[in-house]
């Protein structure tokens, strides 16, 4: 069967500046995959470039075998592909519900869509308590639980997670990353991007290393974890 | 006290021209972050479209008969008129410099606005041009066409001063001695209605949601599945009907519009969003209601030539007291 996600050598540019130099990766159905890397590496560029925020200038990107590499942002989402950004990007003057509202934007089934409200309070019960407030009004921990659950509005096949762990206090880190992982088992397939190499290994089936725009190397966790260059570069083991 | 009441009634009058039009301002503002300048005249084409659409209908004598219809369908024509175009300045002037500096939008803010008064101005010429069209002895209208054209050219547009067909004449009623006239009446309620409907749409419609998420954050809006190109244009399209209903009002109530007859009232309004606090909706609608009162307590004091000072010195106090306005928040940044 063919991958889920399909990302065929892309580079993508700001400007003259070379992000991507030919980044290829795969993610299956069913699968939490990670990106890892420092900071610049090109993470945040090639998720953007996934959801047409940018669109890359060589390479294609296949999703559910349907090229979609030039499609704009609005078009991306409804083909099933949702994005959590880094740094939450909450709308902060809307309510925490009408946050819940516009992930659901694509869609125009009201009764499933209050149900999957439902869930997503289910999920993340601390979100149902601040429902009528302001989503500026909420801690760092809440805005990512709201910019997670907003993003599972739109009932994607796959999201796609910048970040989830930046600023979280430690004790929200691992309910967090629980909540990843009991999404996944719901069947949503996962991409996640972090620099906390340890948590993203824990939970995800396999990976990637991306170093200035390449990916150097990939495989299962289990192996990435006993890699030498990965303990030595981002799991900072001597 | 009579006095000041029919004053009172006076500034709101006034007041509901510069709160709808403000809010035009406002709300592209909002989304867009940039002044309109072209708005003012987008306000005047909604007067000539309402203007024109109340000649036919006195003229061929349904005004007459049906004067409640005919004032819905004047103000429809305005409101309409203006939106398609604010909908088409956006997308031909605006859009293609959405990532250019501010320098280069405002430019061509300020060339729209004088190419809209300059058309309207020469639709005459374009309707006896267009009729004129011939090759050789062949004309490519037949002449029924070329004299309809050349008609409704004349009565839509035109260098001179138009008369707007007085609807509802000079009479009013009679409250414990204040008298309000009929046109006050329709204006100051329209004026209220509108502003209450916009305030539903945008508290509680998705596309009021949509487009306080796109005012906030375009690229997240767009990792929404928000269309942030066609939610800017029915924002272009709201503010500018809006703008245009407050053109059929200018109509009505002084009877005659020009092809200038935007700039004033544009600059003012652009002062009341600016009070209000601009990107803020129910700031527009005060800054709009208070500048009015302003002119017209003014006028109690100062000779009635100082009242479009007023405005001004109001612009420039809140610009250096408070520059976000009265209701604007902190930094300017709330929007919608
Ligand atoms: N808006 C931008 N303009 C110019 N260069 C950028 C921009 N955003 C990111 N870059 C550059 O692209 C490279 C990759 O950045 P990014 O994808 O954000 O890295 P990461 O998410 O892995 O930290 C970096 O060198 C960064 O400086
Ligand atoms: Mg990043």
């Amino acid at each position: 069967m063919a991958p889920l996600l399909q990302v065929n050598g892309i580079k993508t540019y700001y400007g003259n500046i070379c992000a991507l130099k030919g980044v290829t990766f795969e993610v299956n159905a069913g699968e939490i995959v990670c990106l890892i890397g420092s900071n610049g590496a090109g993470k945040t560029t090639t998720l953007k470039s996934i959801t047409g925020l940018l669109h890359p200038q060589e390479g294609s990107i296949f999703f559910n075998n349907e090229e979609i590499t030039l499609l704009d942002a609005h078009r991306i989402v409804e083909k099933g592909i949702s994005m959590v950004p880094e740094g939450r990007h909450v709308f902060s003057k809307l309510t925490t519900l009408e946050n819940l509202e516009m992930g659901a934007f694509t869609r125009k089934d009201r009764t499933a869509i209050q149900q999957d409200i439902e869930n997503v309070f289910q999920l993340f019960p601390r979100l149902k308590e601040r429902a009528k407030q302001s989503a500026g009004t909420l801690s760092g921990g809440e805005q990512q639980m709201l910019a997670i659950a907003r993003a599972l509005m739109a009932k994607p096949k796959l999201l796609l997670l910048d970040e989830p762990s930046m600023g979280l206090a430690p004790i929200l880190l691992e309910s967090i990353f629980d909540n990843i992982k009991e999404i996944n088992a719901q069947g949503t397939t996962v991409l996640l991007v972090e620099q906390n190499t340890k948590l993203a290994l824990a939970i995800a089936d396999r990976g990637y290393v991306l170093q200035t725009g390449l990916v150097s190397l990939s495989g299962m966790s289990k192996e990435l974890r006993e890699s030498e260059m990965v303990q030595k570069t981002y799991l900072g083991v001597a | 006290m009579q006095k000041i009441i029919e004053q009172l009634i006076n500034g709101l009058t006034v007041g509901s021209f510069y709160a709808l039009i403000a809010l035009g301002y406002t709300m592209v503002y909002g989304v867009l972050s940039m002044i309109n300048f072209a708005h003012g005249d987008i306000f005047m084409v909604g007067a000539y479209f309402g203007c024109f659409t109340i000649t036919q209908l006195s003229k061929s004598g349904f005004a007459e008969s049906n004067p409640a219809l005919a004032i819905i369908y004047t103000f429809a024509a305005g409101a309409l008129g203006a939106a398609l175009t604010g909908v088409t300045v956006e997308r031909l002037a605006y859009r293609p410099l959405r990532k250019a500096s501010r320098l280069s939008t405002l430019i061509s803010a300020i060339g729209t606005s004088i190419f809209l008064e300059e058309f309207v101005r020469l639709v005459p010429k374009f309707g006896s041009m267009i009729s004129s069209i011939h090759f050789g002895e062949q004309y490519i209208f037949p002449a029924s066409w070329r004299s309809a054209i050349v008609k409704v050219t004349q009565t839509f547009g035109g260098a001179m001063v138009k008369a707007y067909p007085g609807i509802l004449g000079t009479e009013g009623i009679k409250l414990g001695g204040v008298s309000i006239s009929y046109s006050r009446i329709l204006i100051m309620a329209v004026a209220i209605v509108f502003m209450v409907l916009l305030y539903l749409l945008v508290r509680f419609t998705k596309l009021g949601k949509a487009m306080r998420a796109v005012s906030e954050d375009k690229e997240t809006a767009s990792l929404m599945g928000i269309n942030v190109n066609r939610i800017i244009s029915s924002t272009f399209f709201i503010g500018s009907a809006l703008a245009g209903i407050a053109g059929v009002m200018m109509g009505i109530f002084y009877l005659q519009i020009r092809t200038t007859m935007g700039f004033t009232p544009g600059i003012k309004a652009f002062t009341a969003a600016v009070v209000g606090g601009i990107g803020n909706i129910p700031g527009a609608m005060l800054g709009g209601y208070l500048l009015g009162l302003a002119e017209v307590i003014s006028v109690q004091f100062l000779p009635a030539v100082y009242k479009d000072i007023v405005a001004f010195a109001i612009l420039i106090v809140m610009l250096i007291v408070k520059p976000t306005g009265i209701l604007g928040g902190s930094g300017g940044k709330n929007k919608l």
